[in-house]
């Protein structure tokens, strides 16, 4: 290399952040609906473990199955929460049985990351109706291979415990270094980071589901409501954060649409794992939020001035 | 795969009939015997053990082939004495080893690995960051580094405890009183490692601290000798894996040893073959534990 002063580029610092944090991290960002198509990738093609991430596919999959006509989005739905799997949110931490529509399972899914609802969900369409999502997309390097239920059952098998709870307790244990399929995107529900912008940026042009089903998907997922991710790299007025989060053990994701006024949506996904098995690591979470904000900062651009744009003298 | 060691665990799982006598047995912990296990049955497509709540039963596969199994393994070991005979006509070993451990526990792991004849040990002393670039990079064939650290890429055996202390000058109150408490530390500051040798240890250490109602600033302090340093001019406090000696001017409290024991890992490149070598440090790793 040259000497002299050098300016670290985006990527360089990114990689500096997850370094600092302990974790090992992959970030793939994209500016959403711009011809020019801006991207930035630190590891973005490698492929990731999911982990809770994998309700976005699963809700878009149910958005397209709404509409094909196969579900009636305002439906009843009786759910025993006894029944699924147990959670900290939503349903899933609900102690008696409910009654509720299917846009409200699917959104009480995304926004509190509701294990309960995605049983439920995953259960009405089936991974079929996943698979044929991803595939009609092009996204060929992410597989579903079941819901939260599954890894949890697995997880039980492979710690030599009996319930999640335990199985759970065995993960953080600091002194036991557990290599489980939870954590190996060859046994798991899996990604790659430039494959969830590419999702996200299907959503978000439109290309993806009907007009209807794109507002509605866009409506839920800025009501997440999960700040330490993604979101604490963007304290802003005006700013909407549309994201899910996925979490197990020492692996923490979010995948994200940041959308500052005026301006082209920019889609981000970073994926960590973690070098301490703690099951609190506010750093980590802190970090993603500041590789997600380096990456994004260097994306950003004006939208166009649309001369028939609301402005104009005859919108008044 | 490694096919000998797997072989070995699905032996000894045999002979004891139970995984955790099997465990001790090995020398090793219950988790990654029992993940072996299971890894090895996934390779092979059929199920070698039973478990039950008694113990572990063979299962009619694992009967029919636990006898060429035990060739195998009983083979293996003669098979590496030879190897270690021809490696170490080579010469140079490298070996690294974190700035945390103990000079007594460094010195015993040179002579575990130069026992093995001829080769030449060479040590390098650094952070475990540094470290596992190195062994990446191949400039270290293998090294015993922290827990937490980023690993990845690399195989990293089992967990091994050490002991720590904390440190304090020998005038603090903490070292006269009867049960020390950690809060007693408020007035010092903390000598610590610095946090860019790797970050997920400082901060797990810290988080001890925290969580025990210890809250103070910190100043780096590279080794031992410069965590002593700082204990000895009545500043500071620190943590550190060198037993209670006589160095003027510093106490050694007996706080909370498994909360704070040293985690340490030895790592090393999938391809390498270094697998006498890990063994030595593995039996003198094991040996030094707390347990």
């Amino acid at each position: 290399m040259n000497g002299g002063v050098r300016r670290d580029t985006a990527v360089d610092r990114i990689r500096a952040v997850f370094a600092d944090a302990g974790c090992t991290g992959w970030l793939h960002a994209r500016r959403c609906a711009d011809p020019r198509a801006a991207m930035l990738s630190v590891r973005g093609d490698e492929r990731v473990v999911l982990a809770s991430v994998y309700k976005l596919p699963l809700f878009l999959a149910f958005c397209a199955e709404v509409d094909a006509g196969r579900l009636d989005a305002s439906g009843q739905l009786r759910i025993v929460p006894s029944d699924c799997t147990p959670g900290p949110t939503g349903i899933a931490s609900f102690r008696d049985p409910v009654t509720m529509s299917r846009r409200d399972v699917a959104a009480s899914m995304m926004t509190v990351s509701d294990n309960a609802a995605a049983d439920v969900l995953l259960g009405e369409i089936g991974t079929t109706a996943v698979e044929e999502l991803l595939t009609r997309l092009g996204l060929t390097r992410t597989r579903i291979v079941g819901g939260t239920a599954d890894v949890y059952q697995r997880l039980v098998e492979e710690t030599d415990t009996r319930t999640t709870v335990e199985a759970f307790r065995a993960l953080t244990d600091i002194d036991a270094a557990w290599t489980v399929s939870a954590y190996d995107p060859a046994y798991t529900s899996a990604t790659t980071p430039e494959e969830m912008t590419r999702l996200l940026e299907a959503v978000w042009s439109g290309s993806a589901l009907s007009p209807e089903s794109t507002a509605f998907a866009q409506q839920v997922m800025r009501a997440q409501i999960w700040p330490h991710r993604i979101a604490s790299g963007f304290p802003h007025r005006g700013v909407a954060i549309a994201g899910k989060t996925g979490t197990i053990g020492i692996i923490r994701n979010e995948v994200a649409v940041v959308e500052f006024p005026g301006e082209y949506p920019i889609a981000v996904a970073v994926f960590t794992r973690a070098a301490r098995a703690d099951p609190v690591l506010p750093v980590v979470d802190a970090a993603i939020g500041e590789a997600a904000r380096i990456a994004v900062t260097e994306l950003r651009a004006p939208l166009p001035d649309d001369p028939a744009g609301p402005s104009s003298a005859e919108s008044a | 795969m490694d096919l000998i060691r797997h072989l070995r665990f699905f032996v000894t799982v045999a002979e004891e009939g139970h995984f955790g006598r099997a465990a001790a047995a090995l020398d090793m912990t219950q988790p990654p015997l029992s993940q072996g296990l299971r890894k090895l049955e996934q390779h092979l497509g059929s199920e070698l053990v039973h478990r039950t709540r008694q113990g572990a039963v063979l299962t009619p596969a694992g009967a029919e082939l636990l006898p060429r199994a035990r060739l195998l393994v009983d083979d293996a070991d003669r098979f590496l004495a030879e190897a270690g005979r021809v490696a170490r006509a080579r010469g140079l070993l490298h070996w690294g080893a974190t700035r945390a451990l103990p000079d007594r526990l460094v010195t015993l792991c040179v002579t575990a690995l130069s026992r093995r004849g001829e080769a030449t040990v060479s040590t390098r002393s650094a952070s475990t960051v540094e470290l596992v670039d190195a062994v990446r990079s191949g400039m270290c064939d293998l090294a015993v580094v922290e827990r937490p650290a980023l690993t990845e890429g690399l195989d990293a055996g089992p967990v091994v405890k050490l002991r720590r202390w904390l440190v304090v000058p020998a005038d603090h109150r903490s070292a006269r009183s009867d049960r020390p408490r950690l809060p007693m530390l408020s007035d010092l500051t903390f000598a610590a490692p610095p946090r860019a040798g790797n970050p997920a240890s400082f901060d797990a250490v810290q988080d001890l601290l925290r969580e025990r109602g210890l809250d103070v600033d910190t100043t780096p302090a590279v080794d031992d000798r410069a965590v002593l340093a700082a204990v000895a001019a009545g500043t500071h406090f620190g943590v550190s894996t060198s037993p209670p000696g006589a160095v003027p001017g510093v106490a050694w409290l007996d706080w909370a040893p498994s909360a704070l024991a040293l985690r340490v890992r030895i790592v090393r490149r999938a391809d390498a073959d270094v697998g006498v070598h890990v063994d030595a440090l593995d039996r003198v790793l094991f040996k030094e534990r707390v347990r």
